[in-house]
């Protein structure tokens, strides 16, 4: 493989399991943070 | 009527629950080939840019209004923009049951391939022409119906469960499993010899690929195809859920997800190809290889390379297995559009599920008898999802895009909030791809050889134009009927939610 694969690989694999991982984890948070005001009213 | 809505008991159940309805065929079959023909790397640009400029536009739209209207299509339509364009959530609807006839024929092909996997059936195709003889054998000769009849009574029986305990619940065990098993097919894949021809295949771009035009229009077809932009699933899975779910990032992980699943796959498909042959031109071939029905990779060449590999056997099964997983996970999703829209019309939510069982056996089987019927649905509704999309961005725009934003999107609950710049893609960018890909297709369907107006062609535009006709005409006749029935006489004060 070139270098150019290998970058363009790993921008587009990293960019998109990156950006889907950090939009699960940030829901998961905020699901959190509204479930813990939900329980203490 | 006084049937209670359930609800997705959390943000998980709706995400897991839109991923199954995204991440379906399109990403494990449909995907690798289009990348493939494409040539590979460059490919990646327009199908990346038009996740942004397409589907995760109209993904948050179809939330947006499946949330404010509680409503499936046709009632969500009439709700949000007038009584009188009913008809149009109507035509979305019909092209996704359309859709859905023949997707669950699908869906039984790789049920079938999958038990046929587990026995060492496949062990038997050593070749192309035996793999294509008995697909096509398979396809046509009556023995797709008992395998659609599973696929449709699964998908029926998950729904029947309920948004909990069905929809929420399978998509809790279908998704995951989907994505352990395409790591597991894709991590064998990269390790076999010669696996690096096809990493290079799929990731050196060539620049100058970029000013085909044709690169773009197959970019925009696949995102709009996988990510399920347009179809109103999501609409109608939006309608179970929570008031505070957030619309922006609820899509941003839709989309993403959908997009990371698909490259997953072509993890798992291309490198295998590579691998599996001495020269590029001979792994091009194979890769692009559309065969019947456009089955040629998946359904012909799959099998015959999965054997030719070190526990071959056992990585074919895992791989139809995941393939029916998507597969099913999107046809609930199609299902409950329909049952959704015939509760909206009066019916008890098991009596709908009867009738759409019924008619989705029904409506599938010319496709389980014949391949070509099968191409010209494909064809005629697959094109049409296109339409669905500029209908809903037709609606943006009547309903009016600031006033889309305030009472739709950014509302709270929403973390992301959408300025100004959205309604420029929603009302400029979204309807101009719209057109162009309409005219390409059009055009296109000039050069296929038949006459372009014969409405009873497999594929051409004549043909399009007389089903989506047709359906239009009856949408209109039915209009008001339509209306009245979801949204009450004229002058009804609507609840918020709906009917239910």
């Amino acid at each position: 493989m070139t270098t150019g694969s290998i970058i363009a690989m790993v921008i587009i694999l990293g960019g998109l399991w990156g950006g889907f991982a950090w939009m699960l984890r940030s829901a998961i948070k905020s699901e959190e943070r509204r479930s813990s005001a939900d329980r203490t009213g | 009527m006084s049937e209670q809505r359930e609800q997705f008991t959390s943000r998980w159940g709706l995400i897991l629950a839109a991923l199954g309805m995204a991440v379906g065929t399109g990403n494990v079959w449909r995907f690798p080939r289009i990348f493939a023909t494409n040539e590979g790397g460059a490919f990646l640009i327009p199908w990346l840019f038009f996740l942004f400029a397409w589907s995760i536009p109209l993904l948050i739209l179809e939330l947006g209004m499946g949330k404010k209207t509680r409503m499936g299509l046709v009632g969500a339509f009439g709700k949000l923009i007038g009584r009188r364009y009913s008809w149009m959530g109507g035509f979305v609807a019909a092209v996704t049951t359309m859709i859905t006839f023949y997707y669950s024929v699908v869906a039984g092909w790789c049920l079938r391939y999958f038990f046929t996997a587990l026995s060492g059936g496949l062990a038997r195709l050593t070749d192309a022409e035996a793999a294509q003889q008995a697909f096509e054998h398979f396809a046509t000769s009556g023995w797709a119906l008992p395998f659609h009849l599973l696929a449709f009574g699964l998908g029926a029986w998950v729904i029947w469960r309920g948004v909990v305990r069905g929809i929420e619940l399978a998509n809790k065990i279908l998704i995951p499993l989907l994505a352990l098993l395409l790591m597991v097919a894709a991590v064998r894949a990269l390790t076999l010899p010669g696996a690096e021809r096809g990493l290079h295949f799929m990731f050196d771009i060539d620049w100058s690929r970029l000013g085909d035009y044709r690169i773009w229009l197959e970019g925009l077809t696949q995102s709009a195809w996988s990510t399920g932009a347009g179809w109103g699933l999501l609409l109608t899975y939006a309608v179970y859920s929570r008031e505070r779910s957030d619309c922006v990032r609820n899509s941003l992980v839709i989309g993403l997800g959908n997009n990371s699943m698909s490259l997953l796959a072509a993890l798992a498909v291309l490198p295998t190809v590579f691998a599996s042959f001495p020269t590029f031109q001979e792994a091009f071939e194979v890769a692009t290889y559309s065969g019947p029905a456009a089955t040629g990779l998946t359904f012909v060449w799959i099998p015959i390379l999965f054997q030719k590999i070190p526990l071959g056997s056992i990585f074919s099964a895992i791989f139809f297995l995941a393939l029916t997983a998507a597969a099913l996970s999107s046809l609930i999703a199609m299902i409950e559009l329909i049952t959704r829209i015939l509760i909206d019309l009066g019916l008890q939510r098991k009596r709908a599920i009867g009738i759409v069982f019924a008619a989705g056996f029904a409506g599938g089987v010319p496709s389980a008898l014949s391949l070509n019927y099968f191409n010209n649905q494909d064809w005629a509704w697959g094109l049409g999802l296109m339409v669905s999309g500029g209908l809903f961005a037709f609606a943006a725009i009547k309903y009016g895009l600031t006033r889309l934003r305030a009472d739709l999107i950014n509302l709270p609950g929403n973390e992301i909030t959408l300025g100004p710049w959205f309604n420029g893609l929603l009302g400029v960018l979204v309807p101009v791809e719209f057109g162009a890909m309409l005219i390409w297709w059009s055009v296109q369907s000039f050069g296929w050889g038949e006459a372009w107006w014969n409405p009873f062609a497999v594929a051409n535009l004549g043909t399009c134009l007389f089903q989506w006709g047709l359906a239009v005409i009856v949408l209109l006749a039915l209009n008001r009927w339509l209306s009245n029935r979801t949204l009450g006489p004229p002058g009804t004060a609507l609840p918020e939610g709906g009917r239910l």
